[in-house]
């Protein structure tokens, strides 16, 4: 093939997919809202939303207590990047990964939404 | 592909040696991989990230029988930056530890004039800086894709990897008879200043995260002018990959910040690194170097004999074939397409009749907006 076409096909298909790429990059990846969180093995990302029923705010890291759907608890672990400001009281969503410490299953926030 | 076999293997060893073994093991495995991965790099055109670059040069070399004398210089490079940044590392300490937070603000214009540096050496300005731009938006979208874990290996395999071996097919290439040469056709001069950039310049970008041996690379050769010739740039490439591991022992050590995974694997083992340590994993780093520099060489001889009697066009195309198959694994259906794209991006330079290393802004695009924005 000569060099000009295949810069042509290169060309072409370079800003094609680009714009291809930029189209997948903007979907965002499935959350999946759980009903428990023991339901949880093998998810990805997930969501809760609920009350803070207790937390202890340390400089870089947060630890909740989240009331949610069922009268019941789940443990969040949040790393904080920045400062925020959350109190026992405030209603949040929270995104993040299921992860199992000591036997219990717990959420690593990613991301934390005040309702 | 060196730190997925590192993950995979450590959590076995582990269940039978002590952590610092396992860790003195992993060190020994990560510095001999930047020793023999040099010779896929020349022989296959399907390189690690950190030695991208050198494929076309090193292509180059093939096709004019000198893939041996490439591997060379990709080698001594790499066992003579070791050897210098393993001497340097400990006077280094309280150097590093004093610079590093007011070096990190520079981080990013370092970067920035080493692309205008790049586009300014190019005949074609405006076309360098088209390329680089689509490039650089092509690593900023692929590092934003979450359908994709790992975009590195799709995105460099295609850019540098795939795009040469199209056009080797394209050209109908073959590989001559190679020469294996007793000596290196470099100048004393040239071999120093790789080396010496190598080692500086290997050290430098180890020290921040999202910036590594290939964003080196460019910046050793910009600093030197590009007088080194692409021979001195093989084994700047060479010693680039191999100092980027040892000098992460020192953030390690200094900054506590592990900066590849093979020493995130380390940390997770031994948690935090004593000065004792340091001293073991250079006295192992050392050691395993002069084994794999030796290891390298004969095995790339062997190459050298077994590539001239394979067809090339088709080991092209099984590798082109094997490749694929490795992104479609390991980064699913989002992965290949990337690799694709990057494939069609990658061709573009060297068609347009501009350096492949514009292809960098892959990288530098996107580690230049996380510093500066």
């Amino acid at each position: 093939m000569r060099e000009k076409t295949l810069l042509k096909i290169a060309l072409i298909a370079a800003i094609i997919g680009v714009i291809i790429l930029f189209i997948f990059s903007q979907q965002e990846e499935k959350k999946i809202v759980i009903k428990s969180i023991e339901e949880t093995a093998g998810q990805k990302i997930v969501k809760v939303q609920g009350k803070i029923t207790k937390i202890t705010d340390k400089e870089k890291v947060a630890f909740m207590e989240i009331l949610w759907e069922k009268p019941e608890t789940v443990e969040v672990v949040l790393f904080k990047d920045q400062n925020i400001s959350l109190r026992q009281g405030d209603y949040v969503e929270i995104e993040g990964t299921v992860e199992e410490y000591k036997g219990k299953k717990e959420i690593i926030g990613s991301k934390v939404v005040l309702k | 592909m060196a730190s997925m076999f590192i993950l995979t293997v450590s959590p076995i060893l582990f269940a039978f040696f002590s952590p610092l073994a396992v860790a003195v093991f992993i060190i020994a495995m990560a510095i001999t991989h930047t020793f023999l991965d040099n010779i896929p790099s020349i022989y296959l055109g399907a390189p690690e990230p950190g030695a991208a670059l050198a494929v076309l040069p090193g292509h180059k070399m093939l096709l004019q029988g000198e893939g041996y004398e490439a591997v060379k210089l990709m080698t001594v490079g790499s066992f003579f930056g070791l050897l210098l940044s393993a001497v340097l590392i400990i006077p280094s300490i309280p150097l590093v530890k004093a610079i590093f937070p007011y070096l990190q603000q520079f981080m990013g214009w370092i970067l920035l004039a080493v692309v205008l540096a790049i586009i300014f050496h190019e005949q074609k300005k405006i076309v360098a800086l088209a390329l680089f731009l689509l490039s650089g938006t092509l690593g900023v979208i692929a590092f934003n894709l979450p359908q994709i874990d790992t975009p590195l290996f799709p995105m460099l395999s295609g850019l540098f990897g795939l795009s040469t071996l199209f056009l080797s097919l394209n050209d109908k290439v073959n590989i001559p008879p190679q020469k294996i040469a007793d000596k290196l056709s470099l100048e004393k001069k040239k071999v120093f200043t790789a080396i010496g950039l190598s080692t500086f310049c290997g050290s430098l970008v180890s020290l921040f995260p999202g910036v590594g041996a290939a964003e080196a690379s460019v910046l050793g050769n910009e600093l030197t002018g590009r007088r080194i010739g692409d021979k001195g740039f093989l084994m700047l490439v060479g010693g680039v990959n191999t100092v980027n591991m040892v000098v992460s022992f020192l953030t390690f050590y200094a900054l506590d910040k592990p900066r590849n995974g093979a020493i995130v694997v380390v940390k997770e083992l031994i948690k935090e690194i004593t000065f004792n340590n340091l001293w073991i994993f250079l006295a192992v780093a050392v050691v395993a170097g002069c084994v794999a520099m030796v290891l390298t060489l004969y095995l790339s001889k062997k190459f050298s004999h077994y590539i001239t009697k394979v067809n090339y066009q088709k080991l092209c195309v099984g590798i082109i074939l094997l490749v694929g198959l490795m992104v479609l694994l390991l980064s699913g259906i989002y992965g290949f397409i990337l690799m694709a794209v990057s494939t069609a991006v990658g061709l573009l330079p060297p068609l347009a009749g501009v350096k492949r290393s514009i292809n960098m802004g892959s990288l530098l695009l996107p580690v230049i907006l996380m510093f500066l924005l």
